[in-house]
């Protein structure tokens, strides 16, 4: 055999032999096919945003947090929602969201308000921090074209609450200041059927919008992430000012608040920032503001930091009820005695939780039944 | 020569096994990580080979060896702690592009060390040809001592490090052998007091790596077993395993331990016997303890780990513990069980997935007694939204179950429940599930209830249920693509992962590449004037690539089937290497013309033969059964690489001693980065092998066809 006749030979031969395995081929078509499913295209809103200036060079800034992003033409934001389309910036995420649930309102956490309750829990994708903790980072990390998302404008959401009869809708899951206008149009409807808004939130927000919001929300609670800056900027890659200043604007607006401090372990569990965390509150917040205590559990970066140790947050809670803070809760601890109300004044059992479970209820309108004391919130 | 050949083979397969271990236990690698660093060893040794033999080498080979002894230990300590380096704190993931990057980067010394001593060596022969095939054939033999003394020592008597301190001190020893008996004696009582000091301050330093590695936890115990290190921590009183870098376990912690016990006791609340697959001495012996009628039998092949545990968490003994691989106690027992609980975490691996096959399925519902349940809770979020890559890994999950049981019914939640029967069990109202727990006498904070319902509420069932239509994928053992999509589903994490991974195993664009490439490098070997001595090259090429491949295909397969049982896998490493010591001899002392043929069509019909057989072996023979195919690729490798470097170093051929060895190792690499870690997902076992075969018969085809 010639050199010529070998090399024809071996190229017909491998033709053939692709041809005859047409089962190989679909495969390695549908391979291609889920590569590029990532990226395909949905429908996503194109509303335009608020609170943002068009810069003179050209481009937008963002109004609406404190990382004031700078975007230019067809760029997002560093929340990936929001886009500038000629020089409008649009959300992208209006209407959008892509995680729905009914949540006790226990589940939030908040134990003031309305306790027992339940509420319509939804979230678009998108976060302008990224905790390397984030329970939620499948979707907070995510764009929003590349999650499955739910047509749900405003009014059927509240339809949706109104037909369920759910009395409150909570905007959480994700950062809700990144999906600020769905949220606003949303709560605004809302109080006008009575149905009453909450936001659960890292508290990463502007001052304006935040004012804007404000009469229209219910009650806010906040991730107060630690009192140390160099966390909100290694952990958090956030800063920790701007949330102390919203957590004060909202403390002033007369809205509900309260507080979650996820503790993680050998990053922000110190009896230092305990104490030094009380402190802040009682200075600046008032001792009544609520502050929860909550359990991290290992997720997205860091997947192999152990669990919070239950002692760990039986000090805090100690530390800050030394510190002369009233409402100190301790979450993700079912059964544990401080998850359930006491009365500041007499120390009677007020309201009893199991989990999500109310068990004995000692209020009448709002104060103690043994000792009148009025107890803060909204029951 | 030959000692020194010899030492060099013990001495590169025990670095190369020390530094892989290492560096899967340090990046908590997958089959991916595995093959990326295996490639980065072989390609480093491929270099040295390549860089080296110089004359400063050759007369320098004893202390080149020492020297590289103790860079193996300097890189067995810079990679265990390289997560301090490269992480804020504790635990912190670490991307696979980095943690790629950086295992290609710490094989680089010690392969180019032991690269470089192949031709260093090789020179001291007579002629090329009998110089590289007197190393080989020695190396081979020491690889096949040093394989043995390795898989049967490291986990049983010596941590990783440990190992590495007695590999430089054996290497010291071997290479200066003394002449005179006083000095002999001498050097060997010292041997042994170094031998007593290592035993004795190994552990610590062990343990202060890993305090380094986890600080502010306090150590408890640190070890190391035949599936890797681990490592227990306390702070405030809570208990953690860390296996690998990864949280195996902890305690307390209730809601894990709840998860893991009482939903398939509200389907089965009559169940007495219970199988568990995992560790139970992290609060689930103390829960099943609570519940007077139940029975826990717990298996885990780890047994040196239970005795320890055993010293740190007391009554954790309480329950019947055994010391069994879950597929071979799957295997070989005749037990019955009401429940089955399968506690592996994640399927990101095929040591866990091989426990989500139809195959496993069906030998574990031998095990079910009537109307018995499977559970496999994995840790995967379904809470509050079930995101596109994670649905595709319940899909997989879900048809994997589906093909054996006649039901599989899931609960959502922080870990997303599988339940699997051949009775109808499953079809209850949320009411009738409250009730049963609530009868329940064990503590049940999280099943509650409020907890019940809120869990199983309609959006989140719904939400799951919907999300199981993804893809129609079953994981088996020829084609585990759960890892492959766990893989994909954990590179979001990271950017440089989100863009490399889907890429590479989410679409199969670059397969025809590779094709037409291995074509057109063969295609060489047909024109002009140094067309044999191409040949020759590409005769190394494919020793290495089909050797290395079928290797690790019988290995990923024998794990599979009989379980990882370390005392056999050694029984496995020793038949291939005396195969390849074999081979080479063989070869070296048979002057036939067509060696080259001769070899291939041993590949041939070993390959040939384990496609059609390998499914078909029942349990008991397979450590024979692989043990002999083991011996006859590397047989025909051995021979192969002899044929090939007559082809190459004939007369008035180059004179390098390394080039040959270095494309056989290029070869080995390819193998390692692309076969078992990205094909053997992507197209299945029976198109890998085929693969194969088109290799050998391609290179077959220029053998036997005499071209003018």
């Amino acid at each position: 055999m010639d050199r010529r006749l070998f090399l024809k030979c071996l190229g017909c031969s491998t033709a053939a032999t692709a041809l005859t395995q047409t089962e190989l081929i679909p495969e390695v078509l549908g391979g291609i096919e889920n590569a590029c499913a990532f990226d395909s295209a949905q429908r996503l809103s194109d509303r335009e945003a608020m609170y943002y200036t068009r810069l003179e060079e050209g481009g937008v800034e963002c109004g609406i947090c404190p990382r004031r992003c700078r975007v230019t033409d067809l760029e997002r934001g560093y929340c990936g929602t929001r886009e500038n389309r000629d020089d409008k910036y649009i959300t992208l995420v209006y209407g959008l969201p892509c995680s729905l649930n009914i949540d006790p309102i226990e589940k939030k956490p908040l134990y003031h308000f309305h306790p027992g309750s339940s509420a319509l829990s939804l979230a678009t994708t998108g976060c302008n921090v990224n905790c390397k903790f984030c329970q939620n980072w499948e979707i907070s990390q995510s764009r929003p074209e590349h999650v499955d998302n739910i047509d749900l404008p405003p009014e059927q959401v509240v339809s949706t609450c109104e037909n369920r009869k759910v009395p409150i809708i909570a905007y959480t899951y994700t950062e809700p200041v990144v999906f600020y206008e769905y949220m606003y149009d949303t709560a605004r409807l809302a109080q006008q059927k009575s149905i009453k808004s909450v936001m659960i939130s890292g508290g990463y927000i502007q001052t304006e919008p935040l004012a804007e919001l404000l009469p229209h929300m219910d009650a806010i609670k906040i991730d107060l992430k630690s009192i140390r800056e160099a966390y909100y900027r290694d952990v958090v890659r956030g800063e920790l000012k701007p949330v102390l200043d919203a957590l004060v604007q909202i403390k002033e607006s007369g809205t509900w608040l309260e507080l979650v401090y996820l503790v993680v372990p050998t990053l922000n569990d110190t009896a230092e920032e305990f104490r030094e965390l009380a402190r802040w509150i009682k200075e600046h917040l008032g001792k009544e503001t609520p502050i929860h205590f909550s359990r991290f559990h290992p997720k997205y970066l860091l997947e192999n930091l152990p669990p919070t140790p239950q002692k760990t947050l039986e000090m805090a809670v100690e530390i800050s009820r030394a510190e002369g803070l009233e409402f100190v809760y301790l979450g993700n601890v079912p059964g544990h005695r401080d998850e359930s109300t006491y009365c500041p004044g007499c120390g009677s059992l007020l309201i009893e939780r199991r989990g999500y479970r109310i068990g004995q209820y000692n209020l009448t309108g709002g104060r103690c039944i043994k000792c009148s004391r009025k107890i803060p919130g909204v029951f | 020569m030959k000692r020194q050949a010899f030492l060099l083979g013990l001495f590169s397969t025990g670095a190369q096994v020390l530094m892989l271990r290492e560096l899967v236990s340090s990046f908590h690698g997958d089959e991916l990580l595995l093959g990326t660093a295996l490639f980065g060893w072989l390609l480093a040794v491929a270099g040295g080979a390549l860089v080296g033999g110089g004359r400063m080498m050759v007369h320098r080979v004893r202390k080149l060896l020492v020297l590289a002894s103790l860079v193996l230990l300097v890189m067995i300590v810079i990679t265990r702690l390289i997560p301090v380096v490269l992480t804020d704190s504790p635990g912190e993931f670490i991307p696979f592009t980095t943690a790629a990057t950086m295992s290609v980067l710490l094989m680089l010394p010690v392969g180019l060390f032991s690269g470089m001593l192949f031709p260093a060596i090789a020179a001291k022969g007579r002629s090329s040809r009998q110089g590289v095939t007197q190393v080989y054939l020695f190396e081979g033999l020491g690889a096949f001592v040093g394989g043995l003394i390795l898989t049967v020592m490291i986990g049983t008597f010596f941590t990783t490090l440990g190992m590495a301190v007695l590999l430089g001190l054996t290497v010291l020893w071997v290479a200066y052998r003394p002449e005179r008996r006083v000095v002999f004696v001498i050097l060997l009582i010292g041997l042994h007091g170094a031998m007593l000091i290592v035993w004795n301050l190994i552990p610590h330093v062990d343990q202060y790596l890993d305090s380094l590695k986890y600080s502010g936890y306090e150590v408890r115990l640190s070890t190391d077993t035949h599936y890797g290190h681990q490592a227990v921590f306390e702070r405030d009183g809570h208990m953690v395993l860390v296996s690998d870098n990864t949280i195996e376990a902890s305690s307390p912690d209730p809601v894990n331990t709840q998860n893991m016990l009482i939903p398939p006791l509200l389907y089965r609340p009559d169940a007495t016997r219970v199988l568990y697959v995992g560790r139970s001495e992290f609060g689930l012996a103390e829960l099943a303890a609570q519940i007077p009628q139940v029975e826990v039998t717990a298996i885990d092949p780890r047994g040196s780990l239970t005795e320890a545990l055993k010293r740190l968490v007391p009554g954790s003994d309480s329950m019947r513990m055994l010391d069994e691989d879950p597929v071979s106690y799957v295997s070989g027992s005749d037990d019955l069980y009401d429940i089955v609980i399968l506690d592996v975490g994640l399927p990101d691996t095929y040591r866990t997935s091989r426990l989500f096959t139809p195959r496993y399925g069906q030998k574990i519902s031998r095990l079910l007694a009537d109307s018995g349940l499977v559970f496999f809770p994995v840790d995967i979020d379904t809470e509050r939204y079930v995101a596109a890559e994670q649905a595709d890994v319940l899909a997989v999950i879900h048809n994997t179950l589906l093909a054996v049981f006649d039901s599989v019914h899931l609960w959502p939640g922080e870990k997303t429940l599988f339940f699997a029967s051949n009775t109808l069990l499953f079809d209850l109202p949320i009411d009738t599930l409250v009730g049963r727990a609530n009868l329940l006498e064990c503590r049940k904070d999280f099943f509650e209830e409020f907890f019940l319902r809120d869990r199983l509420n309609d959006f989140r069932v719904e939400r799951l249920n919907q999300s199981l239509a993804g893809t129609h994928e079953i994981n088996s053992l020829d084609k585990p693509v759960l890892p492959h999509f766990q893989a994909i589903c954990r590179a979001k994490v990271s950017g440089g992962d989100s863009r490399l991974l889907p890429w590479l195993m989410g679409s199969v664009p670059w397969i025809p590449g590779l094709l037409i490439g291995l074509v057109a490098i063969f295609v060489t070997t047909l024109i002009g004037v140094n067309r044999q001595r191409r040949f020759g090259l590409f005769l190394y090429f494919a020793a290495g690539f089909v050797s290395l491949t079928l290797e690790l295909i019988s290995f990923y397969q024998y794990q599979s089937l009989a379980g990882s049982l370390y005392a056999e896998l050694a029984l496995l490493v020793g038949a291939f290497m005396l195969g390849l010591a074999s081979g080479t001899y063989l070869g070296g002392r048979w002057a036939f013309r067509r060696l080259d043929a001769v070899s291939l069509l041993i590949l041939l019909g070993a390959t040939t033969l384990f496609m059609s057989t390998s499914l078909h072996i029942s349990y008991g023979w397979l450590p024979l059964y692989h043990a002999v195919f083991q011996f006859a690729v590397a047989l025909g490798t051995g021979l192969l690489f002899v044929a090939a470097t007559r082809r190459y170093y004939c007369d008035g051929g180059p004179s390098h001693r390394g080039a040959g060895y270095a494309t056989e190792l290029f070869g080995s690499a390819c193998g390692a980065l692309l076969t078992t870690t990205v094909l053997l997902p992507l197209i299945g076992m029976q198109w890998l092998l085929l693969a194969v075969l088109g290799l050998v018969l391609l290179a077959l085809g220029r053998t036997v066809v005499p071209l003018r």
